[in-house]
């Protein structure tokens, strides 16, 4: 789609399935793509959900002025890759909160996104609050990747 | 009897074609082509004047695309490493699509890195 040039701001991708079967790599290839596309000019970013929102709760531990510039800095990117999209780990009010910034940030921005994640798209607007699902089922376009495990068989 | 003073050297058409050749090199040379042959040079002369000025044009014009590609390479190459990209997914691209037999499991997707 990046590269036929589908790829236009109210559109993203929810790639969906098994451990092991591409996902990460497709969305990064894309996100690759996309730099290669706009030669570099136009902000990108990848995000592990996991790792970043420990990241963000470490650094609003050392410090509380850093923890709203790293999500708003994903929300600047003009491509965001959302890795591992529901392993957020524990949620709570805080979770919540940095959620709500961050898709409703790439929302209002009609960034492109790409979330990967091992649910089925409805598992995983199951997991989000109504407004943020809404958002996200407006901003993206599920696609099953099939059932391989690229891990196991190398 | 042709009167007309002769030109000066120093003054020479075509030096004066070089300098503005950069603005419009393809009009600036047949200019120059036409001042040196009516200041009293000859066609072999400016022929090689003009082959010379189109080997210079070309040479600036290769230098200048190679430093373009080195300059959005360079940005390319800033940008990515901004994005944080786990290096185990440092090689997935859709480069090798038609070589890569990880495209059989992605049904109309091209081939990328393994993991997921």
């Amino acid at each position: 789609m990046a590269e036929e040039g589908r790829y236009d701001g109210r559109m993203g991708l929810i790639l969906t399935g098994a451990p092991g079967n591409g996902k990460t790599s497709l969305a990064i290839a894309s996100l690759r793509r996309f730099v290669e596309r706009t030669e570099g000019e136009d902000p990108a970013s990848f995000w592990n959900v996991n790792h970043s929102l420990q990241t963000i709760r470490q650094s609003f531990d050392e410090d509380r002025r850093q923890e709203g510039s790293s999500i708003l800095d994903v929300c600047r990117a003009s491509f965001i890759v959302l890795d591992d999209f529901d392993k957020v780990g524990r949620v709570t009010a805080w979770v919540e909160e940095q959620f709500y910034a961050l898709i409703n940030g790439l929302y209002v921005e009609e960034r492109r996104v790409i979330v990967t994640t091992n649910l089925s798209a409805r598992r995983l607007l199951e997991m989000l609050d109504d407004s943020l699902a809404s958002r996200l089922m407006e901003m993206c376009t599920e696609v099953a990747m099939a059932p391989h495990d690229y891990r196991a068989a190398s | 009897m042709n009167t007309r003073k002769p030109p000066e050297r120093a003054m020479h058409p075509i030096d004066k074609a070089i300098l503005d050749e950069r603005m419009s090199a393809l009009r600036g040379h047949r200019e120059a082509d036409e001042k040196a042959i009516l200041a009293g040079f000859n066609e072999g002369e400016v022929e090689q004047w003009r082959k010379e000025n189109e080997r210079k044009d070309a040479a600036r014009d290769e230098e200048e695309q190679r430093r373009t590609a080195e300059r959005v390479g360079r940005r390319i190459q800033a940008q990515l490493a901004g994005c944080h990209i786990p290096p185990k997914f440092s090689g997935a691209s859709f480069g090798h699509a038609a070589s890569s037999s990880q495209s059989k499991g992605l049904q109309g997707v091209p081939a990328v890195g393994r993991g997921g």
